[in-house]
């Protein structure tokens, strides 16, 4: 009797036992009220995200829509623009190289010495024709040409400035009575050398006929330079020698057309003298 | 002696049970599914603010654009009008 009833008391606190510990295990568990209420908060939490999303989208679109119309316009206004100036985006590019062609044109005749320059009257004239030319294009009047151009007008200024004081490259020498070439040539202001008297012929053959006979009040010019048209004969040089050089005609059989270019001056066309000076284009 | 033996345990089993109650409870909780149920919504919940967060930047970035916009159509208006072709 004794042991049943320590067996029942034995039975009563192991099952107790076990259920406490169901129960510890119950209570991580959540409770169903609170999974209500959780439930609930994440569902107006996503409500009032759809809302704002619906709103941010309505505003997206409208942005979007702005932004077209905005380069719509654009486009209407680039358009006008180059219909204004009668010209195009390459239109504009050729024309901002040309003047930048034309800029470095004048600086290289910026920077000649004074007789050179003087030579080059021809081309400052042209370079300043094209200058007109380009400056009275409409395309000139694009806002990032205008400072271009008025820097460009300003040096092509300097230019003619220092055209206009650019001295010959010679001097003139008026005949007096008893002048002869040779006489004139060893004059010490001439070139202080008697056989450079066919310098003088031949560069002045416009004057001289018969280089024995000159007259008082005849103006020569005396030169110091070879311009590029031309050129000084040395001693062991002949047409054919002459018509070779490169920056001749680079070929030796062209000796014709040197011979044609100064038959006024050759007598024989197998006798050239030093320091005559010929005609080569 | 048998008597009281009896008696202890009684008490003892009632007391155990009565402790039982008072830890256990009559609660209801959470089945598994529901769990699962609450744990969805939250990532919905979550997905939505996330998408607020990529269209707040979206909308950003097109009022970016549309400033910049703004000035390069002033520059051409500006420009027109210099070259007198303004309409």
């Amino acid at each position: 009797m004794k042991s049943k009833y320590l067996f029942i008391t034995l039975m009563v606190v192991i099952a107790v036992s076990l259920l406490g510990t169901a129960s510890l295990f119950a209570q991580e568990k959540m409770k169903y009220e609170d999974y209500l209420i959780a439930l609930q908060v994440e569902k107006d939490r996503e409500e009032a995200a759809q809302v704002k999303i619906a709103a941010l989208q309505s505003e997206i679109d409208a942005l979007r829509a702005r932004l077209a119309e905005l380069d719509k316009q654009i486009l209407q206004t680039q358009a006008d623009f180059w219909r204004a100036l009668d010209s195009s985006p390459e239109g504009y590019a050729r024309f901002i190289d040309a003047l930048n062609q034309l800029r470095a044109q004048i600086q290289g005749l910026l920077n000649l010495e004074s007789g050179e320059l003087y030579k080059r009257g021809d081309e400052v004239a042209r370079v300043e024709m094209r200058f007109e030319q380009l400056a009275g294009q409409k395309v000139a009047k694009h806002p990032d040409a205008v400072p271009i151009v008025n820097d460009i007008r300003n040096l092509l200024n300097r230019l003619k400035n220092a055209l206009a004081n650019a001295k010959p490259p010679f001097e003139v020498y008026t005949v007096v009575n008893g002048d002869y070439l040779w006489r004139i040539a060893r004059k010490p202001e001439v070139y202080n050398d008697p056989f450079q008297w066919i310098r003088i012929y031949t560069k002045n053959r416009d004057m001289i006929t018969n280089p024995d006979l000159i007259f008082p009040g005849q103006d020569f010019k005396i030169f110091h330079d070879v311009l590029e048209n031309e050129h000084l004969v040395v001693r062991g040089e002949f047409l054919s020698k002459i018509a070779g050089y490169p920056h001749v005609y680079n070929d030796p059989f062209m000796w014709t057309r040197l011979y044609e270019l100064n038959e006024d001056v050759i007598m024989d066309k197998d006798l050239i003298y030093p320091h005559m000076i010929l005609f080569i284009r | 002696m048998k008597r009281k033996l009896k008696t202890s345990v009684i008490v003892l089993s009632i007391s155990l049970a009565s402790m039982v109650f008072v830890f256990g409870g009559c609660t209801k909780y959470a089945s598994e599914e529901d769990l699962q149920a609450l744990e969805a919504q939250k990532q919905a919940a979550d997905a939505a603010e996330q998408e607020i967060a990529r269209l707040e930047l979206e909308k950003a970035n097109l009022e970016q654009q549309i400033r910049v916009k703004e000035q390069e159509l002033q520059k051409w208006q500006d420009m027109l009008k210099k070259v007198g072709g303004e309409k």
